[in-house]
């Protein structure tokens, strides 16, 4: 009977233990969350959106972080195109030509570790091409590093999208006598088609929030990018320096560029999960 | 004929909106084997795991009615599970040996219920001889139970559910996984166990059912069509789908 | 399905009842099919190649200051005046290890029990909800936790937490600090805490899931209690994926940068208490990228400590990554 009682303190114990973690970890979330609106709204203004910093915009004077906005779409939009253009195939390939083989392993283990490289190191390796190439920082070296950095990423979350779609499906279309090319563009591609928008998403969520990989390689101007050799702004870098000044009002302005990437990261997060979610309506069971 | 050990009385199941029992009630004598029948889908497999209360572990599956385990339903208010889980075992169609030893695994009962006084290895051995298989591992008590044959995990299994002496054993299709060397084995054990233990088999082979039962459950459809003594129900069926399964022309 | 069908093949063709397999359109598909296959091939192997590449590219630039300087007194001296051309990383190694650990340790008890809690005990409906918010904190990018570290967790440690503590374990050396501004190796570790978070459940989550159902409910059927089923049955099962899903936010830990650079303190010393500056690797490499170039050697020695950085993070993930597989092949 005492081992009866004391069983059942046990499993109330951990029980508390779990939800409290638990509570602990979601409300991480909101915590963050609110802590970044309630500091980032008062400093939010049309101004910040609309205008690159003016003279003295870092000693609190007029201007905005247009220039880190659209620099950072180019830079994401960049390196999400290069990842898409090599991942797709690589993708592709792991499930038509090179299913059953000894590739996959490798490759599958190869994108899990490069999807392990601190993205800072992503940095360095693109700060030495641009050294390579006897380049300076710039808005092709920033995309590069990044295009890096998303294609394990994307290749991966294609992959995974891919696999679920059913081996039959693919085995009835060889079964046709089509092509393992043929599959997988007519039936593996379009199968999939949603799946593999949201791993491009994410992908883009997370070359756009990245700082480290972009802080060599992008530079950072106050202009907006003209061309792809001229440096260019990124938000992470913007919140970044706008928080290293001693100056209360830049600090602020910072929370308010942190607002601004939040809301891009989780509204691609949410489209992601949206297009996600319509695979399965979908797939041809 | 003894007491009866457990009494079913309007018992309903639904999953979602799906109704798998309709009004199941029924009594199953203490002592003997009671050997559940039908079709495949019907709800034999639901039925036993309700009497345990493993059903719960299914999400989404709602249980209503009563199971009289000795006259105290099992499923009022404030019952312990886990107490009513020592008392009915249950004996699952494959068999899932515990990621640990041979002997580990026969006495991990006693020891989560903090049995072990310092005999646990009499009662490992006690329970691997009534599982018949203490001659064919007592050398090797210490290797994992996954290095067992299949037919060897599923007496394991029988010894470990055994370990915790519940009084009553619920096997669903207990042979199912196994050859039929080894299957004779499984039904051997079963026999014996029936002089001191309320065993319920849930079986499709019919000469099983035959060759083991003292009592006989149909089931069709998720009822309960009709139950009685072995050779009542062989011999003379009153349902014409009772008749009609045995006879093989449905089901 | 007849779909497809319709359009892979040209009917008409058929109905010519010319042999498919002869026809000019057939020798185009296939020589089609071949290239695009070398085109993938070419592309895969390119990406198995990146990481040796990556590897290489950092030894190359690195091999200046490891051509100079002996490997253990980079490793192991604290001298670390680059323009006198003394390189010691002993600091900065510390550091991050400090700062890691303490991550750990307050990451891995929360996230463990919230992976078992999801997938054991929460309903769906909980399941449900929980999961898409543990997803979003994922996404969340690193200098948005370090923003956040600023304004909440650098004047928590710093105004409540630090005072709290020394009053009452001051004795200890762990707690003793001479730095009041909270920036320091707890407020890293903290954040760093919940950036892996996500990371930790989610993998520890998708193992304990692959446990057989039956495993569960034999243990259960024996009359054991839920808890005694994880403890004893499931984790146990588990027991690699678990590790492996440890080790995994601990890479992710050690490399990563923004975050910790903002709340850390970069002082280069060795940390002697929790609440001390510390200067993890990733940090030092991000700080001076600006003037990395004019002074001598300087260049190469924080590109080697990238390449250190890569090995140590490579090491853990693929020593994670072969115990899932392990894991995975053996269910
Ligand atoms: N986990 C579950 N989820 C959904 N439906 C279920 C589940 N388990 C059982 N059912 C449904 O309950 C009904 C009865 O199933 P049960 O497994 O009890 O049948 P059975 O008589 O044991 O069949 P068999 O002889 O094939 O084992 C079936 O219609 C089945 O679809
Ligand atoms: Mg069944």
């Amino acid at each position: 009977m005492k081992q009866h009682r004391r069983r059942r303190l046990e499993e109330r114990f951990f029980l508390v233990l779990m939800v409290f973690s638990t509570v602990t970890v979601l409300g991480s979330l909101f915590l963050i969350l609110y802590t970044i609106i309630r500091r980032g709204m008062p400093a939010l203004s049309v101004d910040m959106l609309t205008k690159v910093p003016k003279g003295g915009y870092y000693l609190g004077k007029e201007g905005g972080i247009l220039n880190a906005i659209v620099g950072s779409l180019y830079l994401a939009g960049g390196g999400t195109l290069i990842a898409l253009v090599l991942s797709l195939p690589i993708a592709l390939y792991l499930h038509s030509h090179a299913r059953h083989s000894r590739v996959v392993h490798v490759t599958r283990l190869a994108l899990d570790v490069l999807w392990g490289v601190p993205s800072i190191v992503y940095g360095a390796f693109g700060f030495i091409i641009l050294l390579a190439l006897g380049m300076r920082a710039s808005l092709l070296g920033g995309i590069i590093a990044l295009a890096l950095l998303e294609l394990p990423i994307m290749t991966r979350g294609m992959d995974e999208a891919i696999a679920m779609i059913p081996d039959a499906l693919k085995e009835a279309s060889y079964a046709l006598g089509a092509t393992h090319l043929e599959t997988a563009v007519k039936v593996i591609l379009r199968q999939s088609a949603p799946a593999l928008l949201t791993a491009v998403l994410l992908a883009f969520g997370r070359g756009i929030g990245d700082a480290a990989s972009v802080l060599f390689t992008a530079g950072y101007t106050d202009r907006l990018p003209d061309s792809l050799l001229s440096p260019a702004a990124s938000l992470p870098l913007a919140i970044f320096f706008q928080l290293g000044t001693p100056f209360p009002a830049v600090q602020q302005r910072a929370y308010a560029s942190a607002l601004v990437l939040t809301v891009i990261v989780l509204a691609l997060s949410i489209a992601a999960r949206y297009f996600a979610k319509r695979l399965t309506r979908n797939v041809v069971k | 004929m003894e007491a009866t050990q457990i009494r079913i009385q309007d018992l309903n199941v639904w999953y979602g909106s799906q109704h798998i029992l309709r009004n199941i009630n029924a009594a199953i004598p203490a002592r003997g084997i009671t050997a559940i029948i039908g079709p495949s889908g019907c709800g034999k497999t639901t039925l036993l795991r309700s009497i345990n209360r493993l059903l719960e572990e299914t999400e989404g599956m709602r249980v209503s009615g009563q199971v009289l385990l000795g006259g105290v339903d099992i499923y009022r208010p404030g019952a312990d599970v886990t107490a009513v889980r020592t008392r009915i075992g249950l004996l699952a169609p494959k068999p899932f040996p515990l990621p640990m030893s041979i002997y580990e695994n026969v006495a991990y009962g006693p020891r989560i219920h903090g049995w072990h006084s310092g005999h646990l290895y009499e009662i490992v051995q006690r329970n691997l001889e009534a599982a018949g298989l203490w001659d064919e591992v007592k050398d090797r008590l210490r290797t994992p139970a996954s290095r067992l044959s299949t037919g060897q995990q599923q007496r394991l299994c029988l010894a470990r559910a055994l370990a915790v002496e519940p009084q009553v054993l619920l096997c669903d299709e207990p042979t199912s996984a196994l050859d039929p060397i080894s299957a004779q084995g499984v039904e051997s054990q079963l026999q014996r166990l029936k002089q001191d233990h309320t065993v319920v088999v849930v079986t499709h082979i019919l000469r099983q059912a035959r060759r083991l039962a003292d009592n006989v459950m149909f089931m069709w459809l998720g009822e309960l069509v009709e139950e009685g003594t072995a050779v009542q129900l062989f011999t003379s069926p009153n349902d014409p789908r009772t008749k009609a399964y045995l006879a093989g022309s449905i089901g | 399905m007849r779909r497809i069908a319709a359009k892979l093949f040209n009917p008409k063709s058929d109905r010519a009842g010319s042999d498919p397999r002869r026809s000019r359109r057939w020798w185009k598909r296939v020589a089609l099919d071949k290239s695009a296959h070398y085109t993938m091939r070419l592309l895969t192997m390119a990406t198995v190649g990146l990481v040796p590449l990556i590897a290489g590219a950092l030894l190359w630039r690195a091999w200046p200051i490891l051509a100079t300087h002996r490997l253990t007194s980079l490793l192991f001296s604290q001298a670390w005046h680059p323009l006198r051309g003394e390189f010691g990383f002993l600091p900065f190694i510390m550091g991050t290890l400090w700062v890691t650990t303490v991550a750990m340790l307050l990451a891995v008890p929360p996230s463990l029990l919230t992976a078992i809690y999801l997938a054991e005990y929460a309903p769906v409906r909980v399941q449900r909800l929980a999961n898409p918010v543990i997803d979003l904190l994922a996404g969340i990018p690193s200098v948005v936790y370090g923003v956040w570290g600023v304004l909440v967790i650098v004047p928590l440690v710093g105004n409540q937490i630090l005072p709290f503590v020394s009053r009452h374990l001051g004795a200890l050396a762990l707690f003793r600090t001479d730095n009041p501004t909270g920036f320091g190796v707890l407020a890293g570790g903290a954040v760093l805490a919940v950036m892996i978070f996500p990371l930790i459940i989610a993998v520890a989550q998708d193992l304990i899931r692959a446990v057989p159902q039956g495993l569960r409910e034999a243990s259960l059927s024996l009359g054991a209690t839920r808890w005694q089923t994880v403890k004893h049955v499931v984790l146990r099962r588990a027991r690699a994926g678990v590790v492996a899903a440890v080790v995994l936010g601990c890479s992710r830990a050690l490399g990563e940068t923004m975050a910790v650079l903002m709340v850390v303190g970069n002082v280069p010393q060795i940390p002697r208490s929790i609440f001390d500056a510390a200067y993890p690797l990733p940090a030092l490499i991000a700080n001076n990228y600006g003037e990395m170039m004019s002074v001598p050697l300087y260049d190469a020695a924080l590109l080697g400590s990238a390449l250190v950085l890569l090995l140590v993070v490579l090491g853990f993930n693929v020593a994670s990554r072969l115990a899932v597989m392990r894991l995975v092949g053996t269910n």
